[in-house]
């Protein structure tokens, strides 16, 4: 069995949702099955560059001297369906993993593949399955594979482009709002739940107009960890990598932890906790990058 | 040939005499300069504002870890983010190679085992079940109590229930348990510089983790 997974490479440190979702679908499949598949899976990277460059990927093989074009072609057209309608992101390029040997994916035998995309807002396209929950996918992945129905999956992933989609103000709640900063926060829009693998609404995270709201944010709600994950990045934007965190209690400084860290924190405080972020004070450089960011956190057991 | 010998060892010795003295000095000088850095330390004693704040400091850090060790065992979040708040969840512990985990068994309640936190870590990862679900609640601390080494000792109470699946769609097995655990907690004072002199600041830290009930 082959797996062909076309995505971003983590190698882009702007967007590291690649080796999340590699390892998010190949893991659980390779124990799905009993017994065992043997599972070869070969994640092809794309980067930074024209939505065209994306066009030629699979002709790119042609150095491989691969035999069958007509494959070949049918896997361009569902690069081109896929990306066609999509504004280049910034991560689209071009950049084959030479380890990938085609021939051999084409060569295996006769029966035909499946090609999956994974998108936030993916577009259906005749005769591809599509899906926005990473769940639904590798589940159905997992089924071609344990009842052996093809012997090549293509999976396409197309992953928030968080750029576009996230805007957070520099403001910081709980000090007054710059001149240029809005009143109040923009209202906030609940996601809409997908509940169907065919076009479905877009599910963003939630964002609003200040700091604290969005951390807030982070702490349950109904947000799922991935796309608190998707949140957590855009708010990381605001901080200059190495800030800090210090939490403070009863005008004691209780604690400090690195900014991902501490929004890791928020991101799996338990569903039985009431949790509570203030802002006491933010420091920061010239840039406007926040270094130290002051707390203040009121938790509560539920039901106590 | 004894006298020459006597003269060049007398060289030798002269060369690097000055050097001795040096070295002499540096020896007998250190000690007493360390028990002046000592005396000159902020007394270790905290204030019952500060302990009230480092409680709750404590609690929060074990509610933290409550909801990393749900995180960690979730099998829809991925294996990458889980891995991620291991990384996260180590970081509260004082040793997380040397502080132990008690776990007890699902078949028998009386058997207990003893991973390290980080192995106890990554074994939750691994669970052999297609849904796990660890809740923590009822998160009691007792106050800091005072150490003869000058650090201050709490043990938080919590109990645990842990939930699984086992099996296909096809047969499912449910299992719970139930534990009553407690967390040893230290407040130790650490020095950090922050480029013009070191500060003194207090460091709370997770330890070893102990089963006190269990029951299926």
């Amino acid at each position: 069995m082959n797996i062909v997974f076309f995505g971003p490479a983590n190698s882009d440190s702007t967007n590291n949702h690649y080796p999340k979702d590699i390892q998010d679908i190949v893991e659980p499949i390779q124990d799905a099955c009993t017994p065992k598949q043997d599972l070869t899976f070969y994640p092809l990277n794309i980067l930074r560059a024209d939505i065209g460059e994306a066009n030629k990927i699979v002709l790119d093989y042609e150095n491989n001297k691969a035999t069958d074009y007509t494959k070949i072609k049918a896997v361009e057209r569902s690069l081109n369906k896929f990306f066609e309608k999509e504004t280049a992101p910034a991560w689209l390029n071009t950049a084959i993993n030479k380890n990938f040997d085609f021939n051999t994916f084409l060569s295996q035998d006769k029966q035909k593949n499946e090609t999956f995309i994974f998108s936030e807002n993916p577009q259906p396209i005749a005769g591809i399955k599509s899906f926005d929950n990473i769940n639904d996918l590798r589940n159905a992945v997992a089924n071609l594979v344990c009842e052996k129905k093809v012997s090549k999956i293509i999976i396409l992933y197309k992953p928030a482009n968080t750029d576009a989609q996230v805007q957070i103000k520099d403001s910081v709640s709980n000090s007054a709002p710059a001149a240029s900063s809005p009143a109040a926060p923009v209202p906030i829009t609940l996601p809409v739940k997908a509940t169907t693998t065919a076009r479905v609404a877009t599910r963003h995270p939630v964002y609003s107009g200040n700091l604290a709201q969005n951390m807030q944010n982070l702490v349950n709600g109904t947000l799922n960890a991935e796309e608190k994950e998707v949140l957590k990045e855009s708010i990381l934007k605001k901080f200059d990598p190495d800030a800090k965190v210090y939490t403070y209690n009863r005008n004691t400084a209780t604690g400090v932890k690195n900014i991902h860290a501490y929004l890791e924190s928020l991101i799996v405080t338990p569903d039985n906790i009431t949790r509570i972020v203030a802002i006491d004070s933010a420091k920061k450089f010239e840039d406007g990058k926040i270094y130290d960011l002051y707390v203040h956190e009121t938790t509560n057991e539920k039901g106590n | 040939m004894t006298s020459m010998y006597m003269k060049l060892l007398m060289k030798k010795a002269t060369k690097y005499y000055w050097f001795l003295i040096l070295i002499a000095g540096i020896l007998y000088s250190t000690p007493s300069r360390a028990q002046n850095d000592d005396a000159s330390q902020v007394d270790t004693t905290l204030t019952d504002n500060q302990m009230a704040a480092f409680s709750q400091q404590a609690k929060d850090d074990v509610i933290d870890f409550a909801g990393h060790v749900k995180h960690i065992a979730d099998k829809n979040i991925s294996t990458y983010l889980r891995k991620k708040y291991i990384n996260n969840a180590l970081a509260l512990f004082s040793d997380p190679d040397v502080n132990i985990v008690e776990v007890s068994s699902l078949k028998d309640p009386s058997v207990i085992v003893r991973p390290s936190i980080k192995e106890y870590l990554f074994r939750l990862m691994n669970l052999p079940y297609t849904k796990v679900n660890i809740t923590w609640y009822n998160f009691k601390i007792s106050g800091f109590q005072k150490g003869k080494d000058g650090n201050y000792y709490a043990t938080a109470m919590i109990f645990q229930k842990f939930s699984a699946t086992v099996g296909n769609t096809e047969i499912h097995k449910q299992v719970n348990n139930w534990v009553k655990k407690s967390i040893q907690i230290s407040l130790v004072k650490k020095q950090s510089y922050n480029g013009v002199k070191p500060a003194d600041y207090w460091d709370v830290k997770l330890g070893d983790i102990h089963v006190q009930e269990a029951t299926l």
